[in-house]
């Protein structure tokens, strides 16, 4: 099976709301998969859908060869989760809501005490395992959810916004593991996220959607270079009002900013750079350097999220 | 399955035991001590002989169910964990079951503990020389009554709290679906002539109690089989996310 996850036409009103809209994506098995869109566009929908938690409008989708409408128990059977909810029972200890999962997973007592103490381990948890979760902060309780989600060893796990609330070091922590698991142990991470470095990091490949709408999809890199083609950063000195008024007014030039002494032109789809340098210059213009921008995955997502 | 169900229940017990940081238990043990021993010490001798007085304080431990069926559904959803329960690899029935066995469970098992701590309280404050206790029959009777009773007390909560977005919000729903049995009886009496209405309760009150237990055992025990079925019928994963 080459792909974890298939979606096609995926769709899900709420009334007037078009929550998802008409979505199709693959999921390569044995990757991070990184889902990404502002708030409210459907990410927690989608996952919702994929576990057979919500009925589609419309539309279909296979996770790990299983229909969501007919064979959901099978998939929920095969994945872990931690949803928009950390979901755990604040009036059990941590290690008593591991345990509960560990039993509702099949997991054998000894097996699972291993596992349990493994992860919590791994967490920094194991000293506070016998409290209750009342008084944690929210990102220990993350921490336990994600361990939760983690415990059984699903081949795949739906992960929403799984760095909210971790520090930096947790979160770097959390990275490690994640890719660790996709690479070594060929477990499909599906996640969403609003940090879009951490995506970068992370993730093999990434979706953005807004409105329920799939804007793009693939790896940050290819991402970044269709994007970052159409800009260029420009070095040097008389770049007067007049100069920009100019280029503002060429055909090839969508839009021209001037900043700390150099100028960002964002360039036409198929737009060369060479013959705006030479404007440029005749213009009276001292060029020092142009290249084009290798602009970061936000930038990519902003600009994405701004067109559409 | 049946590992499945017991796994859920187990849990709920543990909660509606451990819950509040074990203010639970202590209620509950306060309960016990006053739907046990004093209420009871009260009647006298007339609580085992006449058991009509029995049956009558048979809703007290009603409460302590419906607290624990529908914290088991709206009060997960209230707490945010009930979506990741749905998410996990449990069936709908194994849910379901778990769920309203442990709500029955307690109801039984809390039931049968006041019974005991009855009979004792009333034997040592009112001992004439020989031990007085409830006949196998009467027993019998009551435990029927009390199954019927919790179980459907027990399903009707979780028939209500399925859809609940808050255990409030359950109960208030549980209260109208109380209420309406309750008002069609008073208005069927108030409709039935005065003389057949008077020849009914004339005749209930003259039967012999232990078969009517009997009797309203199995009529509760058949409604609770409706409810049951109704509520496996509500349970669809798919609409059980409320926002
Ligand atoms: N159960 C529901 N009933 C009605 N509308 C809903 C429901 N669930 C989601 N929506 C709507 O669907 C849209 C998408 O919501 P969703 O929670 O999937 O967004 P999201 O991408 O996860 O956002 P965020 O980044 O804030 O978590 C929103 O407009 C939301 O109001
Ligand atoms: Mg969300």
């Amino acid at each position: 099976m080459d792909n974890a996850i298939r979606m096609e036409g995926l769709a899900r009103h709420f009334g007037t709301v078009r929550a998802v809209d008409d979505l199709s994506l693959d999921v390569p098995a044995g990757i991070v998969f990184g889902f990404l869109g502002p708030n409210g566009s459907g990410k927690t929908t989608t996952i919702r859908l994929l576990l057979g938690l919500l009925e589609p409008t419309a539309g279909r989708a296979e996770v790990l060869g299983f229909d969501t409408r007919t064979q959901a128990d099978a998939i929920r059977e095969r994945c872990g989760a931690l949803l928009e909810h950390p979901g755990l029972y604040e009036r059990m200890s941590a290690q008593a809501n591991l345990d509960y999962y560990g039993r509702i997973n099949r997991m054998p007592a000894a097996e699972r005490a291993a596992r349990i103490e493994a992860l919590l381990t791994r967490l920094d948890l194991w000293e506070r395992r016998k409290e209750i979760l009342t008084g944690w902060s929210r990102g220990m309780k993350q921490k336990l959810a994600i361990a939760r989600a983690l415990l059984h060893r699903p081949p795949l796990v739906f992960l929403d916004e799984p760095t909210a609330g971790l520090d930096a070091v947790a979160a770097a922590a959390l990275r490690d593991d994640l890719a660790g698991l996709a690479a070594h142990e060929g477990v499909t991470i599906f996640l969403t996220t609003h940090n879009l470095t951490e995506a970068e990091k992370l993730c093999a490949r990434v979706a953005v959607i807004r409105e329920g709408r799939l804007l793009a999809v693939g790896s940050p890199d290819e991402l970044r270079a269709r994007a970052g083609g159409s800009r260029l950063i420009i070095t040097g000195r008389g770049f007067s009002a007049e100069v920009c008024e100019g280029l503002r007014r060429l055909d090839q030039v969508r839009a021209v900013e001037c900043v700390n002494g150099h100028l960002a032109v964002t360039l036409a789809d198929g737009a060369e750079a060479a013959p705006l340098v030479g404007l440029l210059v005749q213009a009276g213009a001292q060029v020092e350097e142009v290249r084009r921008d290798s602009s970061s995955l936000e930038d990519v997502f902003l600009n994405l999220v701004e067109a559409a | 399955m049946r590992h499945d169900i017991v796994t859920v229940a187990r849990k709920e017990l543990w909660e509606a035991l451990n819950g509040g940081g074990g203010r639970g238990k202590w209620n509950l043990l306060f309960s016990l001590l006053v739907f046990g021993g004093f209420m009871p010490v009260q009647m006298g001798r007339t609580w085992i002989e006449s058991p009509v007085m029995a049956l009558f304080w048979l809703w007290a431990p009603l409460f302590l169910v419906i607290q624990v069926a529908t914290d088991s559904f709206a009060g997960e959803r209230e707490r945010h964990t009930l979506e990741t329960l749905l998410a996990s690899r449990l069936s709908d029935r194994a849910i379901l079951f778990g769920k309203l066995g442990a709500a029955i469970v307690y109801g039984c098992v809390f039931t049968a503990l006041y019974m005991i701590i009855s009979v004792i309280a009333v034997n040592v404050f009112y001992w004439d020389g020989q031990v007085l206790v409830y006949s196998p029959a009467v027993s019998a009777g009551l435990a029927l009554v009390t199954l019927g009773g919790v179980s459907l007390i027990a399903g009707l909560s979780a028939l209500v709290s399925l859809r609940a977005a808050t255990v409030k919000r359950a109960m208030q729903g549980l209260m109208i679906a109380l209420a309406v049995p309750v008002m069609a009886f008073s208005l069927l009496t108030f409709l039935i002539p005065g003389e057949s209405r008077d020849q009914f309760f004339l005749a209930l009150f003259s039967a012999d109690v232990t078969g009517l237990m009997f009797v309203a055992g199995a009529v509760l025990l058949g409604l609770v089989v409706v409810v049951v079925l109704a509520a496996l019928a509500r349970f669809r994963r798919a609409r059980m996310i409320l926002d």
